[in-house]
């Protein structure tokens, strides 16, 4: 069956070179995926910066850090390999996103916001009240289509759904918080329509962006 | 593969429309046959033609239907002393020695014959048909779907347009010979002369016209047997994320391979990320 479907061209990228560009997203620019508060190197070229939590009662604050592991795409149908956790399912046009998150917090770090950054203590003060835990995140999501200019649009993912095990009655707030995260990050690696040809000639969307045989795809006419 | 560029009959189309809007040519030479000097520039563009996509394992471009067109400026110069007999008037011319003067003669005139210059215009179109096989070609920092040309038929015959030039440069002769006093009963004979003497080389410079145009033609890249025209070019290095700032360097991805094959009547190319 001809790819292109009665339209001009077809450009279809499938979820192993999403995966490859995600994972050079994550070498060049890791502030992508991590985060954290002055104290654990927020505020830096690889670290973008969080405000820390005010604990109430203490006037003191809580440092703490999310690292976001690079996410693992993958396009329906679903890999073998790939499990996804009740109630989720990949269903037609949809696909999963799996990653680890970790927190890290500063505990019992009494760190008064008069004191000004901690970042000069030293890690014997301070790593043995360092905590992480990792939490793993499935998420299942749809293609979005932005318009970007009068010739092209911006072509991403979005999630509609995310699970986060093992957190008991917390399960609720960091699934949205998570997905809102994710969902942020998702929109920073949207790719122009011009970008998805891989600057072979210029396109304009006629159909699509589509899921469908592990590929994300889109159909146009030549400019 | 991890990315799949499809482009169909129709898309293969409107890419060949633009790489054949920058195939054009020209060329000049000139050579002299007896009394005449031809100095000629030939100029040639590319337009129309449809494609056909023949899948693979023969993977052919057929291009049906492209029209060659362009026009052969010709500058005939035409020495006239080279064809026309000696004229005086009166023919001859009688001379005697009268004592204690000299020898006296009679007045003659002698016409002394102009070189003129004829330009023509001999426009041509053809429209041929060429079959192209489909390469990949590691280009550098680029990666290229190539066109190479079979070779393929090419017939120019510009002997059509002899009359054309006949009748410019009988044109032209009558009105540079009118200009000549005394001589108006002999125009029609002189000009017949000068277009006797073209008729006997006219063939041959029309044979040469041909063959300078046709070679012009095969001096196109598109219909180089040695030289791939890309089709579609990717650059290996694919800026996926432009840089934004200190902590946001470009985000690349790197084209390791580069497929290319035709089927379901499609140009299907495919990649390989590093």
């Amino acid at each position: 069956m001809a790819l292109t479907a009665g339209h001009a061209a077809y450009a279809a990228l499938h979820e192993n070179g999403l995966n490859k560009f995600i994972r050079n997203v994550y070498f060049v620019r890791p502030h992508y995926f991590h985060y954290a508060t002055n104290l654990f190197g927020g505020g830096t070229t690889n670290i973008d910066l969080l405000s820390p939590i005010d604990v109430p009662g203490l006037g003191s604050v809580i440092q703490y850090s999310i690292a976001i592991g690079q996410p693992v795409i993958d396009f329906v149908p679903q890999d073998a390999s790939s499990t996804l956790p009740a109630p989720l399912t990949l269903g037609p046009n949809q696909f999963s996103l799996t990653a680890d998150v970790q927190f890290c917090i500063a505990c019992g770090l009494i760190d008064h916001q008069s004191v000004g950054s901690l970042s000069n203590k030293s890690d014997r003060e301070w790593s043995p009240k360092r905590l992480c835990t990792v939490l793993h995140v499935w998420a299942v999501g749809h293609p979005t289509v932005e318009p970007l200019s009068a010739t092209d649009k911006l072509i991403g993912l979005q999630i509609d759904q995310i699970v986060v095990r093992n957190i008991c009655d917390l399960e609720q707030i960091v699934e949205c918080v998570a997905k809102d995260m994710v969902n942020a990050l998702l929109v920073k690696l949207q790719q122009k329509v011009s970008e998805l040809v891989l600057g072979a000639f210029g396109l304009i969307l006629a159909a699509g962006p589509e899921i469908s045989d592990d590929q994300l795809k889109i159909w146009g006419d030549i400019l | 593969m991890d990315a799949t560029i499809a482009v169909s009959e129709g898309g293969a189309n409107q890419l060949m429309q633009k790489l054949l809007a920058g195939e054009s040519i020209s060329k000049s030479d000139s050579a002299s046959w007896g009394p005449f000097t031809v100095g000629y520039n030939v100029n040639v563009a590319l337009s129309g033609g449809t494609i056909e996509l023949i899948d693979a394992p023969l993977n052919i471009i057929r291009l049906h239907n492209l029209n060659i067109s362009g026009n052969v400026g010709v500058f005939f110069t035409i020495d006239l002393g080279q064809i026309l007999p000696t004229i005086c008037i009166p023919p001859f011319q009688v001379c005697v020695d009268i004592p204690f003067i000299g020898e006296v003669c009679t007045p003659q005139v002698c016409i002394t014959w102009p070189s003129i210059t004829v330009p023509i215009n001999l426009p041509f179109s053809v429209n041929v048909s060429a079959d192209f096989g489909l390469s990949v070609r590691d280009a550098g920092t680029n990666w290229e779907v190539d066109l190479l040309v079979f070779p393929f038929s090419l017939l120019i015959d510009l002997s059509p347009m002899a009359t054309v030039i006949l009748n410019a440069i009988e044109s032209a002769i009558d009105g540079a010979l009118n200009n000549i006093p005394l001589i108006g009963g002999l125009i029609a004979w002189l000009v017949n002369m000068v277009l006797g003497a073209l008729n006997s080389v006219l063939l041959a410079i029309l044979s040469t016209f041909s063959s300078f145009v046709h070679d012009v033609i095969l001096l196109l890249d598109l219909f180089s047997p040695t030289i791939p025209v890309p089709l579609l070019t990717f650059a290996k290095t694919q800026a996926m994320l432009p840089a934004g700032g200190p902590s946001d360097p470009e985000v690349d991805i790197t084209i390791a391979a580069l497929g290319a094959s035709i089927n379901d009547h499609e140009l299907v190319a495919t990649a390989d990320f590093a």
